[in-house]
């Protein structure tokens, strides 16, 4: 484990800590201090992180936006690793034409430009923080599904596998006694960097205005309105910025460091590298 | 050493790419930005802004609009009405050249407004030439008189009348809706259309035959910039010789000498409409306990920055029919509570929002996305809505999503509360927003409905004494106000900022500053 992987780990701990804890205190992010509307004030003693444009507190918005971002990676990950747990392993295990039949309609789906897919279906459906978790998770099961087939392929040649049949053993038990649970591994890794990619999706779109709906903040919708005000007031730019980028590259670098810890393999190669 | 020469050849290349395109901006050329791409150079056809601003430079009225906002003739020569107001006699200018080099005449005229009336074309301008179910008759008289017959008095009419004529020898044969012409058009005005490069510009250049007096500008080029921020910022590099300011930027720019700068009122105004067939909003009272609730001053003095004023009628300070006194109701989050608890809602002191039988007071307001002040306007009004316990939700929405759902035919509209604002005609008549026969199809997609309004909106159409009309406007801005069927919020005001290059401005205001156009100037 390296500094930068222990670094991740504290960080996205006191985000989830902190993104847990904030409704627990009487405090109100969209509450409009109407004596500052228009002059958004730099970060001092009062506001850590400054105010927006309508005197709205900056630090307190960008924790209610954590649990946004936070939330959005956790559900529409876990919706894309249900269904690509469900259609990798059958694929892969049930082989023949079926899983000639699936990879090739995986391949149709890969090669959809997601992002205008989402972008798409939310603007056909009203604009909710529920619809744009089940339309990432929905649009980004395709990769988890082959990574999953992928380790089942190898996985059902493997000796173990041969010696579970020779025991008479069901074939539904070898598959989800023997042969799922040794497919986790890649699943946690490929789940860790999943979210970083649903939280960057979730930005993308609050900031083009078809996520999380104003006055509720989320990271993307508050770098969206700092546009007017780089000028005069850049920190309401670089506060959700710096976030979004800690916070993808922190699971990134968790990712990597998962799976460092969890696969032999690597740490092997690792260790020849080093 | 060969690959040096190869190297010194290349960048002799880019040099004179780049020489030859700044060229292009030197001499008189106008450069102008355009808000949006426009949807169809026809003046007939378009609705949007864009389009019209374009075919301003392309097309001529009969009267046209000048600086002071006085109807004076244009494509006419003079003109006369009768006694009663019903017969009007237009005679038309005779050196006048299409930009094809074939000759106007009075049967373009009368083509035009054929067309408008013919149910055929896809024009929502028809209602405007039809008073009380009748059209207005136009019939040419030899090749420069023009013969006007309508139904009854219509005031309006000389306002109506600045509609761009189009050529009769080129839509003559053609389906008017789809022709081509509509992207190349072809008018009598200053300036000849060249080119038109989707989502980049279009580009015009001066009409040597122009029947009145000639452009010094030589090239108009107009520059299609959506966003405000990149347009300022152009503005700034001088790139483009005019651009709006953001009431934050307007003292900086000021101060700057690479720039003049105008701020005035425009015939304009921004509300909040409710959806009068949702129950919700049926009763007067709930619907004046939130216009109480709202801080108009807060919006003006944080949004626009002061640039622009709270607003209480439907019309603008710079109409003739604004009256010196109004009705209004000030802001009073008290009373806007004691109004609530009167018509029946009990707050719940656990969530702190109003309810009635059990159900939490709360809405939605919808408005699009794009406009800032109207978004940061809507957060002010669902945080002072939420200061007197009613529930609001907001939804920005993409323009033609947004538009979709106010035009739509149904009723009632699939919509709760929206924010908009409407730009006016010179001409106070109200009809088309606020009389009952708007709704569901027109601009009432509010379904605002008030007898003495109806009648006095007739009633304003059909009378020509000015004073007279001023009183019935007043009227009708009254029973209005006290109705509430809008939260007015604000007057804009236009902040406009202009290169110092370019001369000959005419006095600020709605019709103003390059009005007229032959007067502008590049100073070298």
């Amino acid at each position: 484990m390296t500094g930068k992987v222990w670094f991740s780990f504290i960080y996205l701990g006191g985000l989830t800590v902190l993104a847990l804890l904030v409704p627990f205190f009487n405090f109100d992010p969209t509450q409009i201090d109407e004596s500052l509307i228009g002059r958004p004030q730099a970060p001092s003693f009062a506001h850590w992180f400054g105010t927006d444009e309508l005197g709205r507190d900056i630090l307190l918005r960008s924790i209610y936006g954590s649990r946004i971002s936070l939330m959005v990676g956790f559900v529409s990950v876990g919706i894309s690793i249900c269904i690509g747990v469900i259609v990798g392993v059958l694929s892969g295990f049930i082989g023949g034409r079926v899983d000639f039949l699936v990879m090739r309609v995986l391949d149709t789906l890969m090669a959809l430009p997601t992002l205008f897919l989402i972008l798409i279906i939310q603007v056909m459906l009203e604009p909710s923080i529920f619809n744009v978790m089940v339309v990432i998770g929905v649009t980004s099961w395709m990769g988890v599904a082959r990574l999953v087939r992928a380790e089942v392929l190898s996985m059902k040649e493997r000796v173990f596998v041969t010696a579970c049949r020779a025991r008479g053993i069901v074939e539904r038990k070898i598959l989800f006694k023997h042969i799922v649970p040794h497919t986790l591994n890649p699943i946690i890794v490929a789940a860790m960097l999943g979210m970083g990619g649903a939280i960057l999706i979730e930005s993308v779109l609050s900031f083009l205005g078809l996520g999380v709906q104003p006055p509720h903040a989320s990271w993307g919708n508050m770098l969206e309105n700092s546009l007017g005000y780089l000028r005069d007031a850049p920190w309401m730019a670089l506060i959700p910025g710096v976030l979004i980028t800690l916070t993808v590259l922190s699971l990134n670098f968790l990712g990597d460091g998962l799976w460092l810890l969890l696969d032999p393999k690597a740490r092997e190669r690792d260790v020849i590298h080093t | 050493m060969v690959r040096q020469k190869i190297c010194v050849v290349f960048w002799c290349i880019c040099l004179g790419i780049l020489l030859s395109c700044t060229q292009s901006t030197d001499k008189q050329t106008l450069v102008m930005r355009l808000g949006a791409e426009p949807s169809m150079l026809n003046p007939i056809l378009s609705t949007d802004a864009p389009s019209s601003s374009v075919n301003g430079y392309i097309f001529n009225g009969l009267l046209k609009v000048n600086e002071k906002m006085e109807l004076v003739p244009d494509l006419a020569e003079k003109y006369t009405v009768s006694e009663d107001g019903r017969r009007l006699v237009f005679y038309l200018k005779k050196n006048v050249k299409w930009h094809d080099g074939v000759p106007f005449t009075a049967s373009d005229v009368v083509f035009t407004f054929d067309k408008i009336l013919d149910s055929n074309t896809n024009t929502v301008r028809r209602s405007d030439y039809i008073i009380n179910g009748e059209p207005i008759g136009f019939e040419a008289v030899g090749d420069y008189e023009i013969r006007i017959t309508l139904p009854s008095p219509f005031a309006p009419l000389l306002n109506r009348l600045t509609m761009g004529i189009i050529p009769k020898h080129i839509f003559n044969s053609e389906d008017i809706n789809i022709s081509e012409f509509n992207r190349k058009p072809i008018g009598t005005g200053p300036f000849v259309f060249q080119r038109w490069e989707t989502s980049q510009f279009v580009l015009l250049t001066q009409n040597l035959d122009f029947f009145d007096k000639k452009p010094t500008i030589e090239t108009v080029l107009l520059k299609i910039i959506p966003d405000n921020n990149t347009a300022l910022v152009s503005f700034e590099k001088e790139e483009i010789y005019s651009s709006g300011i953001p009431g934050k930027e307007f003292p900086r720019i000021s101060e700057s000498s690479l720039f003049q700068t105008f701020q005035y009122y425009d015939l304009a105004y921004t509300y909040l409409g409710f959806n009068l067939k949702n129950p919700l909003f049926s009763m007067p009272d709930i619907r004046q306990a939130i216009a109480m609730a709202i801080n108009k001053k807060s919006i003006v003095d944080g949004i626009l920055r002061g640039y622009g004023t709270p607003a209480h009628l439907p019309t603008s300070p710079e109409m003739w029919t604004y009256p010196k006194r109004s009705f209004s109701y000030d802001f009073d989050p008290e009373g806007a509570k004691s109004l609530l608890k009167e018509a029946g809602f009990v707050m719940n002191s656990r969530t702190g929002i109003f309810e009635k039988n059990g159900d939490p007071f709360q809405f939605k307001i919808i408005t699009n996305k794009g406009n800032k002040d109207r978004e940061k306007a809507a957060e002010i009004i669902q945080g002072n809505l939420k200061d007197i316990g009613i529930d609001v939700s907001l939804q920005l929405m993409e323009w033609s999503s947004f538009i979709a759902i106010v035009n739509s035919d149904q009723d009632p509209k699939d919509y709760d509360a929206v924010i908009l604002g409407w730009s006016l005609g010179l001409d106070p008549d109200g009809y088309s927003i606020w009389h009952s026969s708007q709704y569901p199809k027109g601009f009432n997609f509010i379904g605002y409905q008030n007898e003495t309004v109806d009648r006095f909106l007739e009633l304003g159409r059909v009378t020509m004494d000015r004073d007279k009309r001023q009183g019935i406007y007043q009227t009708i801005y009254d029973e209005i106000a006290k109705d509430v069927p809008y939260v007015f919020l604000y007057y804009p005001e236009s902040l406009v900022g202009i290169n110092h290059r370019v001369k000959g401005l005419s006095e600020a205001g709605p019709t103003g500053l390059f009005n007229p156009i032959e007067n502008i100037y590049i100073e070298e």
